[in-house]
């Protein structure tokens, strides 16, 4: 009897596992958006172990800005390195520091948020006021800002944004621990007899995280497109730790003379925001548990 | 005589309006005004009213889901009004809820089986095997089996989440069960089959249910004893016999008269009540009926009428019943 | 002669959605007479709702109405263009809705809402004509002097010839008609202080006011037919009495048949004249509502009706239908009702009934057909 129904419950979980892949399937755009994100986060996870370092460190002064050829499929950049190469090292750079500013500012985000949203009164009152000084600036100008005060390795461009984006989720957290606390099924709990603490981690957070996440992965371009713009405006850490952003720098003032470098590298940040977009949209739908069988 | 189980002592419970961002208190909305009542042990006690009449918040403040403003809750003999941690947690678990709208009353990333199991977990009722094998058992029990412990509650219809929540309020073993429109919600088919478990859970568990309702005609097949609830305030309590077969205060006449039978043969002869309940922020003074009642006198917008006893036990606070009144009409 | 205001033949709806293809109206056969109150009663999911917005030309996508007509005013609904049915939507057919909120606007006042009905639909030139003669009748109620009360009748006299061919009115003047006939019709709907109500928002009334409104906006043009989709269903029993009570009383009045979609056996039997009893997208059982009541034929109307609870008479058990309502998708084969039904037999599971007796008791079932020796023997 205990088998059978261990059993059967794993087997409900891989079923769930299993169908959301199925729906996701159903939309072809969704489904692609879905398969170039994980396609970019294996490139960003094999690359510093597939293309060595040298690739990016040496510099060819005699292959400047050379056109697409068979031994450089893309052409070379300013440097006369291989562009195909600069721009897989660039997206492990900015898929690192994507996953370390959502882990980052999430945890920040939801701690804050869950918290003030829940307890309500002064104390979400006192957060809310700290987001909103936040929240006044212009957040590149805020990241431009914390960028000069900490320095120019990437990790502190990455602390940088996280410290701008935090406030938005603790609001967006907040807004979605609010609208689910005074849902009916919270009062019926709470006559079941269990503790305040344990409804807010046990319920409401987990059906506030799915929404969460959808907006994240919404907001997952802006965090790579405002790396770039730091980069771009020359707060980054040099060529020698490539990024799209800063390859576009680079290659900007060439555009006429070697439109490769720009076209491609900014290719790559349009596919990799359009395919988070994509992947949102395709996750509500799928999230919904009402579509589940 | 059968003992009472829970006592109602002048509750009240009143909301503060605020406004402003300094949230300043601009007056109360008066939910519950001064209501007492006890039910009996193994009864089942209607508590009908129209919506906006208190009679929702005065349920769940008697759960303690709210805290009341004044008065007292006793239950089995003990003042539950304040207690907290241990002992609210006690109490909690001998008094439960059925709310009334099946869809929305469970967590909807929960199985059937995690929904039940954790509240005897919370409880400390049972644990693991223990817990699955009983929730399988409650589920017998609503008329549900085993083949529905792993599905989620979209996967029911509505009458069947109502019976999982029936079986989530039973898995404490509660000896009363506060029945908040259980039925509502639902077609008149699925009604009937609801309604039969209910009689028949409360004969197996020996429960005690406090059903409230703004159907009458549900009263009148489920309950024993009805009381009616008109802004907040209590106008009637009586044996339903007595109740349906002649109502005493002229809301429950109107109330009563109002109600569609299913059978075009039956005319209700009655008055349809004129106007609409006003709002609990700003009752009418004295009798809060008087504004739409055919028989309000001088006395009705002046004084407030207590409820009093009349004819054998029945409860009314209306003044046509009191003995002076009577006298003076002849 | 009967006369019928509606005539629906055949009329079948579906939902082409993404899980398959939902048939909510299977077929449906449905006339209503000239200044008759009708009922379809049914439970959730039956397709009543559906059949009230195939009516009046609103199933949205990915709903569509298939085959059949319904024919109003000798003219086909289901065939004309969205502008003339809309203007039909307008005149001939109205319809209220269970949440009355959410057809109001709330940055407008009532008074405003009511008077765009009337600017919108109705022919304004005449309708200010028809105000200024109200108006004229007022002064002369009140006028006591002999000189002036001539001049008062004699300017009534050449508006009431004008009103053939009114004169193009202003839209200042017009819009002082709509404001003049929209507190006019609030008062034909007992709304006290109809001046007062009419400057207020729709957040600043009760639910009952409300549905009152909309059933004055939706009367404001004198249809010939009125459809109350679960109109009173969010409401209090006081006020929904109230509202009934308005309802039958205004039939009368402006003369327009009344259409009542209901799940509550009880408005049915208190209103109606006749009802029709919708299960799974098909009329079931249509006939008198006495007769109904008294001698229901179909399995499901006797389901239906002993499991109502009662206020009067023995308290008897309740009785139910087993099982629930069928799958729109996958709908049981033969009668739809048979997997619910005590009596079924082979042929419920094979053949689909038809509408069989007579024309003023129609029931969908083959107890009354090709069963009908075995019902009479098991009845003895």
């Amino acid at each position: 009897m205990t088998n059978q129904r261990t059993v059967l419950r794993t087997r409900s979980r891989t079923k769930s596992i299993i169908s959301t892949l199925r729906l996701l399937r159903e939309n072809k755009l969704v489904f692609s958006g879905f398969l170039i994100v994980v396609a970019a986060l294996l490139v960003a996870v094999i690359t510093p172990f597939a293309i060595p370092y040298s690739v990016n460190s040496t510099v060819h002064f005699t292959d400047k800005w050379l056109p697409s050829s068979l031994s450089h499929p893309l052409g070379t950049d300013d440097l006369g390195r291989d562009l195909l190469s600069v721009i897989l090292w660039g997206t492990s750079t900015d898929f690192t520091a994507l996953v370390v500013v959502l882990g980052i500012a999430l945890s920040i985000g939801i701690l804050v948020g869950a918290t003030a949203g829940y307890l309500g009164g002064k104390f979400d009152e006192a957060i809310m006021r700290v987001t909103d000084v936040f929240l006044a600036f212009p957040s590149l100008i805020l990241a431009m800002t914390f960028a000069a005060i900490l320095g120019h390795a990437i990790i502190n461009l990455t602390i940088a944004i996280a410290l701008v984006y935090w406030p938005d989720i603790s609001r967006l957290v907040r807004g979605q621990v609010i609208a689910e606390k005074s849902k009916p099924y919270i009062e019926s709990l709470r006559a079941s007899g269990m503790s305040r603490y344990r409804i807010l981690y046990k319920h409401i957070l987990p059906n506030t995280i799915q929404p969460v996440m959808i907006q994240l992965t919404f907001k997952a371009p802006w965090v790579i497109i405002t790396l770039a713009g730091l980069n771009f405006l020359g707060f980054g850490p040099g060529p020698f730790t490539p990024d799209w952003g800063q390859l576009i720098s680079n290659g900007y003032a060439y555009f006429f003379e070697a439109p490769n470098v720009v076209i491609f590298s900014g290719l790559a940040l349009l596919i990799a925001s359009l395919s988070f977009n994509l992947l949102g949209d395709g996750l509500r739908d799928v999230l919904d548990p009402r579509l589940r069988r | 005589m059968k003992s009472d189980l829970v006592k109602i002592v002048d509750l009240k419970k009143h909301y503060p309006i605020r406004s402003g961002v300094l949230g300043r208190t601009l007056g109360y909305v008066r939910a519950v005004d001064g209501v007492s009542f006890e039910i009996r042990r193994g009864e089942s006690f209607g508590l009908v009213g129209e919506s906006g009449c208190g009679k929702t918040t005065l349920g769940k403040t008697i759960l303690r889901l709210m805290d009341p403003t004044a008065g007292r809750i006793i239950y089995d003999d003990t003042d539950v009004t304040k207690v907290s941690g241990r002992g609210l947690r006690k109490y909690r678990r001998a008094v439960q809820i059925v709310f009334q709208d099946p869809f929305s009353s469970m967590d909807p990333r929960q199985t059937v089986a995690s929904i039940l199991t954790e509240v005897m977990h919370v409880n400390g009722i049972a644990e693991g095997q223990r817990a699955l094998e009983k929730a399988i058992d409650l589920l017998e029990l609503v008329g549900l089996n085993e083949s529905h412990l792993f599905r989620y509650p979209h996967e029911f219809s509505g009458g069947q989440r109502q019976r999982v929540c029936i079986a989530r309020a039973l898995s404490t073993d509660p000896e009363f069960v506060v029945l908040d429109e259980p039925t509502s919600s639902l077609d008149v088919s699925v009604q009937a089959q609801l309604l039969k478990l209910l009689k028949d859970l409360q004969k197996k568990l020996d429960l005690t249910y406090l059903f409230i309702s703004h159907n009458m005609a549900v009263v009148r097949h489920l309950c024993d004893r009805v009381g009616v609830m008109y802004l907040a305030k209590l106008v009637e309590l009586s044996d339903k016999k007595d109740l349906f077969l002649e109502p005493l205060h002229p809301y429950t006449q109107a109330l009563l008269s109002a109600v569609p039978e299913p059978d075009p043969t039956v005319r209700r002869e009655g008055v349809v009540v004129k106007g609409e309940p006003p709002s609990p922020a700003n009752p009418p003074s004295g009798c809060r009926f008087h504004p739409r009642c055919a028989y309000a006198f001088e006395k009705c917008p002046s004084v407030v009428p207590e409820l009093m006893e009349v004819n054998n036990k029945r409860l009314v606070a209306c003044f046509l019943y009191d003995e002076g009144h009577v006298r003076e009409t002849g | 002669m009967e006369e019928y205001v509606l005539s629906v033949q055949d009329l079948k709806t579906k939902f082409f959605t993404r899980h398959g293809v939902v048939n909510a109206l299977d077929g449906v056969n449905l006339t209503i007479r000239k200044g008759e109150i009708m009922g379809v009663v049914g439970e959730t999911g039956c397709g009543k709702s559906v059949l009230a917005l195939s009516i009046m030309g609103l199933v949205k996508y990915p709903g569509k109405v298939v085959e059949g007509s319904v024919v109003f005013r000798g003219r086909d609904l289901t065939k004309l263009d969205p502008d003339e049915m809309r203007k039909i939507r307008g005149s001939g057919i109205a319809m209220v809705f269970q949440d009355p909120l959410t057809f109001l606007n709330p940055v407008f006042t009532i008074g405003d809402q009511l008077s765009e009905v009337f600017l919108f639909h109705a022919e304004m030139d005449r309708k200010v004509v028809e105000y200024r003669i109200a108006k004229a009748k007022e002064s002369l109620a009140e006028s006591t002097n002999d000189g002036q009360r001539d001049q008062l009748i004699e300017e009534i006299n050449t508006l009431e010839r004008a009103k053939e061919a009114p004169a193009k009115a202003s839209s200042k003047e017009a819009r002082k008609a709509a404001w003049y006939f929209s507190t006019e019709m609030m008062r034909l709907l007992e709304i006290s202080d109809p001046e007062r109500v009419a400057k207020f928002y729709p957040h600043e009334l009760s639910g009952g006011m409300r549905q009152r409104i909309m059933i004055a906006m939706a009367l404001a043009l004198e249809p010939d037919l009125l459809i109350a989709d679960e109109a009173t269903t969010a409401l209090d029993v006081t006020t929904q009495a109230q509202i009934l009570q308005l309802l039958k009383e205004l039939r009368s009045r402006i003369n327009s048949a009344i259409l009542i979609i209901t799940h509550d056996l009880g408005i049915v039997a208190q209103t109606c004249e006749r009802v029709a009893v919708m299960y799974a997208g098909k009329i079931v059982e249509f006939t008198q509502t006495r007769e109904l009541f008294s001698n229901p034929k179909h399995p499901y109307t006797q389901g239906l009706l002993s499991s109502v609870p009662r206020m009067s008479g023995p308290e008897a058990d309740l009785e139910w239908i087993p099982g629930s309502v069928p799958d729109m998708i996958n709908l049981p084969s033969g009668c739809t009702f048979h997997p619910r039904c005590p009596f079924a037999q082979k042929l419920c599971e094979q053949e689909a009934p038809e509408m069989l007796g007579e024309t003023s008791h129609l029931v969908r079932c083959h107890l009354y057909g090709k069963l009908q020796a075995g019902r009479q023997a098991y009845e003895k």
